[in-house]
This record gives structure tokens, sequence and C-alpha cells, in this order.
């Protein structure tokens, strides 16, 4: 059994991986934090890494890392220029 | 005290009882300065002069362009090429003559900021890119005064109030968010970039709301909240921030730090990079020999306009880097996008981390290309 994790997209994140959000597969035996969680999603998109986004799991920024169940809600915001 | 053309003119403010005239007076007798004078800045300039905020500062050094007319609603069509805050200044006084206007055609810098912070009570930060938003972020700091931070990318918009103190809690700063600009400053300050022209709107209105409820004490500040609006599914999303521990380690703490940091992110990205230019002319010249350069266009996939004559190799920008093996190192490469500035970001991160040294910036961008054909086919056309 496998579980996936939702993870919602913002700003310029959104036009790298050409979606609003991502889903990552994990073995539902496993625990998943947001370091995981992380590793995997640059993995699939590494141009990700030049966007300092900061990460927030059910609406909160987390400053360190955090135990991640299916439901929550993790979102990566990136930083926006234009005015 | 207001006089009865005041009662008058803000009675619709005077009738709300959490307002009152105690309320309109604390607008009359405050002091803002609102940087930038753009999609952000228009709004919020045209709200806070409506609501009778007694001395609004304004600070840009731009002048109207044509493309800015989809969103900065305060210009108009015979305002192109004037400066835009003696337009802005001119219109909001028309709007509303009972209040000061100040305009400061400056660039803002760490030399000329302090004396002019300390003129205002509150900043509202409506710039459009990194270098000036962390520089307002920590002189605010420093002079503890509230910022109000609003910014947009395409279609959705972030808001937010920083450096302002709830009771004795230390308060949240833009640094708590992001505490360095990214790495990719410059690609991401690109003025470049599309915005849905209503969403500066809507956000800049935000900005505008926050300002009054700072100045009247009403309602609750979003302060230790970044408030997130997508248009095109009208979701808002509040996300909680909380003061980062090391913010003081990365902020200036004196006004002498902050005079000698460099925020200038353009010029610290391209210190050592030398770029490498050719007209819409010299292009036309190359072209007749098509074997010998490869054509690089780093715009977003099928981003108009669509040019034939100069369609080879397609990469966007943000793909540059796992692309960078697609491009000839013996053919002189000519680079472009719209306006020549994405192409030179380009040019800088493949000369930097790739090694490249035979990549050309078409200067001007297509916009350009497309002028100059236009010139030709005319002057073809008188002979």
């Amino acid at each position: 059994m496998k579980v996936k994790i939702k993870i919602l997209l913002f700003g310029m994140l959104t036009d790298m991986a050409g979606k609003a959000f991502v889903e990552i597969e994990f073995a539902n035996n496993i625990d998943v934090n947001t370091d995981t969680l992380m590793k995997k999603v640059i993995e699939l998109y590494p141009e990700f890494r030049k966007v300092n986004f900061i990460i927030a799991v059910n609406k909160k920024v987390i400053s360190e890392n955090q135990l991640i169940t299916v439901d929550d809600e993790v979102a990566l915001l990136p930083p926006f220029a234009g005015g | 005290m207001l006089n009865e053309k005041e009662l008058n003119k803000y009675n619709r403010h005077i009738l709300l009882k959490e307002f009152g005239e105690a309320g309109q007076l604390k607008l009359k007798q405050s002091k803002v300065l609102v940087i930038g004078a753009g999609g952000l800045g228009c709004p919020v300039l045209q709200y806070l002069t409506a609501a009778g905020v007694g001395n609004i500062g304004i600070v840009d050094f731009d002048t109207v362009a044509e493309s800015n007319l989809q969103r900065q609603v305060l210009y108009c069509e015979d305002d192109i090429g004037k400066s835009k805050i003696i337009v802005a200044a001119d219109k909001l006084h028309k709007q509303n003559s009972l209040i000061n206007i100040i305009p400061y055609n400056i660039k803002l810098n760490t030399f000329n900021a302090e004396k002019l912070f300390n003129e205002y009570q509150i900043i509202v930060d409506c710039t459009d890119n990194f270098s000036s938003r962390y520089l307002i972020n920590d002189l605010c700091a420093i002079l503890g005064k509230p910022m109000v931070y609003g910014s947009v990318h395409k279609f959705q918009g972030q808001v937010s109030v920083f450096n302002f103190k709830i009771r004795d809690k230390k308060p949240t700063t833009y640094r708590c968010l992001f505490p360095n600009p990214p790495e990719s400053a410059n690609l991401m300050s690109c003025s470049e970039i599309g915005v849905l022209g209503v969403l500066p709107g809507i956000i800049g209105i935000m900005q505008a709301t926050e300002v009054i409820k700072i100045i009247t004490c009403i309602g609750e500040v979003l302060s230790g909240k970044l408030l997130c609006f997508d248009a095109l599914t009208m979701q808002t999303t509040m996300i909680e921030i909380e003061r980062s521990s090391d913010v003081e380690n990365i902020t200036p703490s004196t006004l002498e730090e902050f005079i000698n940091k460099n925020y200038d992110l353009e010029n610290n990205c391209s210190s050592s990079f030398k770029l490498k230019e050719i007209t819409a002319g010299e292009l036309h010249e190359l072209l007749t020999d098509k074997n010998n350069i490869q054509l690089l266009d780093v715009r977003y996939l099928n981003e108009p306009p669509f040019i034939d004559e100069l369609t080879d190799l397609q990469i966007p920008l943000h793909e540059i880097e796992n692309n960078h093996f697609k491009i000839s190192r013996d053919k002189e490469v000519i680079v472009y996008c719209k306006k020549g500035i994405r192409s030179a970001v380009a040019i800088e991160i493949l000369t930097n981390k790739f090694q490249f040294t035979n990549l050309i910036n078409l200067k001007g961008g297509v916009d350009e290309w497309i002028r100059f054909k236009n010139k030709i086919s005319k002057l073809k056309e008188l002979l």
C-alpha cells in the first residue's frame, strides 16, 4: 500500500512544475517528514532549488523538520517580486 | 477638528460607529509614504487619497509607459512618457484637494531612505523588486515603523503587515518569511513576467485597507500572517508566520550598518560579467548566413509574438540550466527574449555556471526586432 501526499504550489513554482500541485507517493509503513518530502520534491523539480520558498504545513510556516500525515496540507510559497 | 467641508466629504466614514469623527481626524493627521506608483501604488494612492489620509508621500522615478495602462489605473494615454509621480500627484490633488500629496522623484537607496522614512508613520511597499523590498524591510525594522507589504505574480498576490508591534510581542518582518533574497532575484524581478491587470488592484486595495486600520485602530491588523490570494480560483489562504529566531542576525541592527549594506542585487550579480550585445540591424545582416549562428529563444513556450525568421532553439529561461547541453559551443549564439532582459540573465547564468563564451544578447529583444523590421518595410515602400 502507498500513500499520496499532496503539495500545493504557488507563484513561480507553479510555472516551473507546470501545475498547481504535486503528489508524492510513499509506502504507508514509513514515517514521512518535511525533510524527506522536500528531498523527493527537489528530485522531481531540481529547479525549485533556485527559489527560496517557505514550507507551510496546515497553514503555518514551519521552521524545522516535522512529521507529515496524509491529512496534512502542505504548501510551498516562494517570494513574489511584482508590484 | 474637522471642518464642515471635511465632515461632509467623509460623511460615510463618520457614520461608521467604529470610525466616527475621531477616526477621520486620525486619518487627517496621519502621514503615509507609498513607495512605487505602479500596479500596487495606483490603487493604494487612490484609496488613501479618497479616504482623507492627510499627508501622502509618493516615491518613484519611472515614467508612464503604454504597457503600464493595463493595470496602473491612475494614468491615461496622454500621460505616456511623463513622470509617474508628477502625473499621480496632479490627479490625486484633483481627486481630493483637502490633503497634501508630496511627490519624491528619487530611486530609494540607503543614503536617502532614512530621512524620508522619518517624515512618515507608515511605509507602504508597492515596489516591484527585491532590492527595494529588503531595504524597506530593514529600515522599517530599525526605525520601528510598520511596513504594509504587497506583491504580485501573474494571477496571485501576497499581503502582510511587517514590523507592526502588538503589545510587547516582537513583530514579524519580511526576513522571517524569506531571510535573504533569492539566488535568482534578477530572474524573478524581471518586469517582463505577465500579470493579470486587476490583480494589483485587488492586492493594493487590501494594502490600503490595512493602512486605514492601522491609523484608526480598528479591526485586526494583518500582522503575523501572510495572506495569499489566487485570482484564478478566488481562494484566499491565510498562513501564520512566526518571528524567526535568527532574524536579528541577518538584519542590520543600526543605521550605520544599514547605510553600508549593499542592497543592489542587480549589481551584485553582474559585477564580474560583461555582456556582449547585438542590435537588430546587425542581426539582420548576420541572418544572411544562418549556418554560422544559432538563435536561442528563452521566452516561455508559446509566448507571443511568434517570429518565424528567428525561430531555432527554444529553452525557457527557468529551464536553461538543465538544457545547456543543447546550446552550440562553436557557433555564435544569439540569445533573445521579449525585451532583452531575460536573455541577459540567461547569458549570465550560462557564462558563469557553464563557461559559455559564444553568447550574444539581442538588444531590445523581439520588440526591437519588430520595430526594426517595420522601419525597413516602410523604407522599402518609400523607394
